[in-house]
């Protein structure tokens, strides 16, 4: 294994001589990083997939006493937050969750859904937005038929998803929703971009009805969140721009239309792609959340998954054309802009330091493990080996131009369910700077098992998520079947 | 050790337990503290009761676990049908929000609480003392912006403490932005002379520290707002990256400026991207595909 290159293991060229308390941590965390980068037996470790799925199921199943130890009480608020990270974690380290957990995670969601709509953090809590949208997320990674040889019968014919109450929901939707565009996150909660990005995954994976205003302004409320920086805030009026901010943000754009036409027509993408770029920071190679933070490695998500919305609204929407004699399908390699950071730089720190020596990833050295980090890390490591394109939609070729009169008749654009999230591909080929040459994102490795704890698998190859709802990418089509099946409630 | 079983204040409720469903996943070990404050809680809210004694029980759970979304909620609602005194709620929450750094739920019950009270008195002086612990604290700078608006202390102060916060820091970009919010933040024209200090503000700070974001992100949101192009700020930023004498480059954020500023200038491309490639083989090598990517789109504009 070759030595990492000097990139990751020297301080930057230009460092100034005046010192203050940021620069003392700057420094300090990249002094550390580098004893990571750097080290001669190891620069490159390999991902510990076993320790990491020992890890994760042990946030589902608990410890010996089949339970999360005591002091977790401080997350018993966010349960199906725990259930979420958990799954998604096994399911990118190629753990076959539907089979495994089927009807332990629909037994575990329902008590969390009011009458009124929406789940809550736990049973009896009151119903919250980020607590629906974890809790669907978790019914959507494990919907679908039931897998052969599971072991539950009486509930085999129902799907997961089929306990939520879509009506209610679009009612509690409609009652957390304000003036402002922007959605609360809870009634009488606060209101910030978390609660538009998570009102806008639930409409449109259950393909809810935008009827009667429930996005009015919310475009717009979201471009003015974003910040002198380039980067985004929890909400408009002067936050300061923060990475987690910016996914929600950007995510959410992406759900009201096409990258390119929303993002170019609702943001200054320029200052936003130079606010992205500055995230990532040399000799980590790790991704920060703000100006003058630190690296950690939950931003590999929230940052580094703003890096594929961004490259689609620089491309535009990509033509398909087959990859090889497999039948694949890549997008055509016509003047796109490829990788506008350094995919590299976050695998390295990924790997040599957010791995707790006992399973589960973290922050960054010297810090904990917990599932919560362990997922966000996953799914960042995720993000450096996939690459995401946006393609045509079937039905804006030139040839169907809608004429003037059929536009007048048709339905308010803004009422209409929200498509666009659905027409994300994911290659394992990346536009080179070649034009028309594409490369292998990472090395080919054989097909995945159904169920890596069956067979294992080498190597730190995860599953690829979906760029717009952190899902596994597959699940997206399940849950379009399952959606396409449904007439009104 | 049951508390609430054996208080004859709450004989008259039933407690009620939670139901996790069949063999749940992620689920806790509970102190019995907890669990039976729960069950008592979730009696009194099933009736939607609003009483003192909830008021005991939510203090008692958020004690126990201050993410509790739920009954920080049910607190404000008893609270205000209770006519309680809100500032001894404040006292609460002091305490509170110095031992739990973060959480939201803290920061939105106190802005429920002081619009009630309208009365700004002591909460600027109280955000001091949580940045003392975190000058970087999104929760309290977020808390502070909507003070300034709520209670129109826009002039009250704020300038004065951010140059205080950044003498002591000149890197603290929430205090950066905080700065920003409050001179652009109101709807109206900001006057030349407010535009040129903002300037100024900027080359001192570029003079302590050149490698320091910061401030060049803020004096290029001050030129946008005020309508100013880039070169404004070219002499300076040729001060800290003299391409003509590349050893003498001070500063990533200068070329960076100047890339732009280069740009700009038809006539000036070439230096452009000889900025960029400055940028991206020696003085920021990890963001390369980005400064490479910035000199394809001059490349492709000529």
């Amino acid at each position: 294994m070759p030595l990492a290159p000097p990139l990751f293991t020297t301080l930057p060229f230009l460092h100034d001589a005046h010192v203050t308390p940021s620069s003392r941590d700057q420094d300090a965390t990249a002094s550390s990083c580098v004893r990571f980068l750097s080290y001669p037996e190891d620069p490159f470790p390999v991902l510990d997939r076993a320790a990491h799925i020992a890890f994760l199921e042990s946030g589902l199943n608990g410890d010996k006493t089949g339970k999360l130890p005591e002091y977790m009480v401080a997350l018993d608020a966010s349960r199906p937050w725990i259930i979420y990270w958990c799954l998604c974690g096994l399911a990118s380290l190629g753990i076959d969750v539907r089979r495994r957990y089927r009807s332990r995670v629909v037994a575990s969601i329902r008590p969390l859904q009011n009458s009124t709509g929406g789940f809550g953090g736990g049973n009896g809590q009151l119903s919250h937005m980020t607590a629906t949208y974890s809790a669907i997320l978790a019914l959507v990674i494990v919907s679908g038929p039931p897998p052969d040889g599971t072991d539950n019968s009486e509930d085999d014919d129902e799907d997961p998803l089929d306990i939520i109450n879509r009506l209610t929901l679009l009612r509690y939707l409609h009652s957390v929703k304000m003036d402002t565009g922007a959605f609360r996150v809870a009634l009488s909660g606060e209101a910030d971009v978390r609660g538009v990005y998570c009102a806008l995954t639930i409409i449109t994976l259950l393909r809810l009805p935008t009827t009667n205003g429930l996005l009015a302004g919310t475009r717009e409320y979201l471009g003015r969140c974003q910040t002198y920086e380039g980067g985004f805030g929890a909400m408009p009026g002067g936050n300061e721009a923060h990475g987690g901010y910016a996914f929600c943000a950007l995510a959410a754009l992406c759900m009201l239309g096409e990258p390119r036409e929303v993002l170019s027509d609702t943001l200054d993408l320029k200052t936003l792609v130079s606010w992205l770029s500055a995230r990532q920071y040399a000799p980590e190679g790790g991704l920060s959340g703000r100006t003058n933070k630190l690296v950690d490695g939950c931003y590999s998500t929230w940052v580094g998954g703003c890096w594929a919305l961004v490259e689609a609204a620089l491309n535009g929407p990509q033509k398909e054309v087959p990859l090889g004699p497999a039948g694949e399908l890549r997008p055509e390699n016509k003047g796109v802009v490829g990788s506008l950071w350094s995919r590299e730089g976050l695998a390295r720190y990924i790997l040599t330091c957010c791995q707790a020596m006992r399973g589960g990833l973290r922050d960054k050295p010297g810090k904990g493990p917990d599932f919560y980090h362990t997922c966000y890390v996953l799914l960042g490591l995720s993000g450096t080996q996939h690459y995401f394109y946006y393609v045509t939609h079937p039905a804006a070729a030139p040839s169907s131009v809608t004429s003037a009169d059929s536009f007048s008749t048709a339905p308010e654009a803004e009422d209409l369910p929200l498509t666009s999230a659905f027409l994300w591909r994911v290659s394992p080929s990346i536009p080179s700077v070649v034009k028309g040459v594409f490369e292998p994102v990472v090395e080919d490795l054989p097909a995945w098992p159904d169920d890596v704890a069956d067979v294992g698998v080498e190597g730190d190859r995860l599953r690829a998520q979906h760029p717009l709802f952190n899902v596994p990418f597959e699940c997206v089509d399940v849950v379009q079947a399952w959606v396409g099946e449904k007439v009104g409630f | 050790m049951p508390l609430y079983s054996l208080d004859p204040e709450w004989e008259d409720v039933v407690p009620l337990p939670q139901d996790d469903g069949v063999q749940p996943l992620a689920q806790i070990a509970y102190t019995e503290e907890y669990t039976e404050a729960m069950s008592y809680l979730r009696a009194v809210m099933a009736k939607d009761e609003m009483s003192e004694r909830v008021l005991k029980v939510t203090e008692d759970v958020i004690e126990m676990n201050p993410a509790h979304y739920t009954v920080w909620l049910y607190r404000a609602k008893t609270l205000f049908a209770l006519g309680k005194d809100l500032v001894e709620e404040k006292n609460f929450l002091n305490d509170m929000a110095l031992r739990h750094q973060k959480n939201y739920q803290i920061w939105h019950h106190r802005q429920l609480i002081m619009d009630r009270i309208d009365d700004s008195t002591g909460e600027t002086e109280f955000t001091v003392t949580m940045f003392e612990k975190d000058c970087k604290n999104y929760h309290v700078w977020s808390y502070r912006q909507w003070l300034v608006r709520r209670f129109d202390l826009w002039d009250k102060g704020e300038i004065e403490y951010i140059d205080t916060l950044l003498e002591q820091d000149v890197r603290n970009n929430s205090a950066w932005n905080h700065r920003f919010f409050v001179v652009f933040g109101r709807e109206e024209t900001v006057p030349k002379d407010i535009v040129d200090r903002e300037i100024r503000v900027c080359e001192d700070a570029i003079f302590i520290a050149p490698q320091n974001l910061s401030p060049w992100s803020y004096v290029r949101g001050v030129l946008k707002k005020a309508n100013l192009p880039l070169s404004t700020f070219e002499k300076t930023a040729s001060f800290y990256a003299p391409l003509d004498n590349p050893d003498k480059i001070r500063s990533s954020h200068a070329l960076d400026i100047l890339a732009d500023i280069y740009a700009e200038k038809g006539e000036q491309k070439e230096r452009a991207l000889i900025a960029l490639d400055f940028l991206a083989k020696k003085y920021d090598p990890i963001r390369a595909n980005y400064w490479n990517y910035r000199a394809g789109l001059i490349k492709a504009s000529s």
